[in-house]
């Protein structure tokens, strides 16, 4: 069998190295910043490592339910699709980013569409 | 319902509430200001393990007895907590010295006992308690050196506290002190590190301590302050820094206003640019990566200026923002 996929991408060090570029895109997109803007700037990148850790095929502490619980306030707030994919546009310009071969982000792409559902309280 | 145990009493609480939140409901009238987890008003202490989320910044030796902040603290089943011991938190101190610096900025210097060793250091913030109010301070100097704490209290329209500091606190008056609490301070490991200080009001006095320990410390990296007012008398250290300024080579004070001038004599100050603080701040600086920044002041301006550096390459953990709100939610 041929390593993780979170193996193959770098690691925790790959999660660290996308962590701000990412943060940064999305706080930029003002269709989404307001989601992602919070006194407590330090928690939100938290929030985002630990997504992209996930995405990245990594060790994580999320389960359907609680994607589902946290994003429960914004969908009240008019979180949406077209939200969501500017978000999914930003992960992948991430990855482009960092030179991350076609093969691995595909992988990372189609763990963060699985969330939709979930993250949209469908 | 599950409850909370407090001195005989028992608090039914909702999940999701805070242990502060169900208190003052129950009206058991805790102690609190800033409900951010920030101020450290609203500790109690526990043994439960449901508290261990609530302790965010809480001095080592406190959280080893228990101490906790309620409002952080959101229980899912029955707790038991308990009031603190005061004589543990507080010091006694007395007002030494009080000038009155403008129409609305006091500064105050307080007494510290001798006999306690409080290792604070300037840009950590105390909190003053009178009559059952609690309102946080920052700290203007190294008390360490100086013997005396010095704060800069800013009069808040209807603001107890500050009115009463401001108007009626005298010389010889005993105060109740606890603390010190915060972590923006200045480290000496950063010694070679470009310094940029960033504050509106009274949120200079923090930066003001954390600048005056670094040139004692002999900082060797560039200092840069920038202090914004909407008028000129809320720039109420002009005169003291910009001397500052022509004495060390590596410091340098850029006053902004973003008021409309009524003096014009201040136009006549080359130094002073028009302007709100973070716009000036930001179409000045150049360098964002390696530098270390310390902003306080203006809820608005603070998180504003934080986000505007993150976004210019800086390190969120070279961030220290003063995490203050000047809003008294216990009056609400």
């Amino acid at each position: 069998m041929s390593d993780s996929l979170f193996e193959s991408i770098g690691g925790e060090g790959a999660v660290n190295a996308a962590v701000d570029l990412f943060y940064r895109k999305v706080l930029m997109d003002e269709s989404i910043s307001h989601f992602f803007e919070s006194t407590d700037m330090d928690a939100q990148r938290n929030k985002q490592k630990s997504f992209l850790t996930f995405a990245f095929g990594g060790p994580n502490n999320y389960s359907g339910k609680s994607l589902r619980d946290a994003h429960t306030p914004l969908v009240n707030n008019g979180l949406n699709e077209a939200h969501f994919m500017a978000v999914a546009g930003h992960l992948q310009s991430t990855l482009d980013e960092l030179g991350v071969p076609k093969e691995l982000s595909s992988q990372v792409m189609a763990i963060a569409a699985g969330t939709i559902d979930d993250v949209l309280n469908r | 319902m599950p409850k909370i145990f407090f001195n005989k009493q028992a608090i039914p609480f909702k999940v999701g509430q805070s242990v502060l939140d169900a208190m003052i409901e129950f009206d058991c009238h805790p102690a609190y200001s800033c409900k951010k987890g920030v101020c450290q008003s609203c500790l109690l202490k526990s043994d439960d393990k449901q508290v261990a989320n609530a302790q965010k910044d809480v001095k080592e030796t406190l959280i080893s007895q228990g101490y906790f902040l309620a409002c952080q603290c959101y229980p899912k089943e029955d707790i038991k907590v308990n009031e603190t011991d005061n004589s543990e938190l507080e010091i006694d101190v007395k007002l030494i010295s009080k000038k009155h610096i403008s129409s609305d900025i006091v500064i105050l210097k307080l007494s510290l006992p001798d006999d306690k060793n409080l290792n604070i250091k300037p840009g950590q913030f105390i909190n003053l308690t009178h009559q059952g109010l609690i309102r946080s301070y920052s700290i203007a100097n190294n008390p360490q050196k100086d013997k005396f704490i010095e704060l800069h209290i800013q009069k808040v329209q209807n603001g107890e506290m500050s009115n009463w500091l401001y108007d009626n606190l005298t010389i010889g008056d005993s105060l109740k002190l606890k603390g010190p609490f915060g972590t923006c301070i200045y480290l000496e490991s950063h010694l070679n590190n470009a310094l940029v200080l960033i504050g509106t009001g009274t949120g200079l006095a923090p930066l003001i301590g954390i600048i005056k320990q670094a040139l004692a410390n002999n900082h060797q990296g560039k200092i840069t302050l920038f202090h914004g007012s909407r008028h000129f008398n809320g720039l109420y250290l002009h005169q003291d820094l910009k001397n500052l300024a022509s004495e060390h080579d590596n410091f340098i004070y850029y006053p902004c206003l973003s008021g409309e001038v009524e003096d014009k004599s201040s136009l006549h100050d080359t130094n002073i640019s028009q302007g709100r603080v973070n716009k000036i701040a930001m179409s000045t600086l150049t360098q964002f990566n390696s530098a270390k920044f310390y902003l306080c002041g203006h809820p608005e301006m603070v998180k504003n200026m934080k986000k505007m550096l993150y976004l210019s390459g800086a390190d969120l953990n070279n961030i220290n923002a003063d995490p203050f709100e000047y809003t008294d939610y216990s009056s609400l």
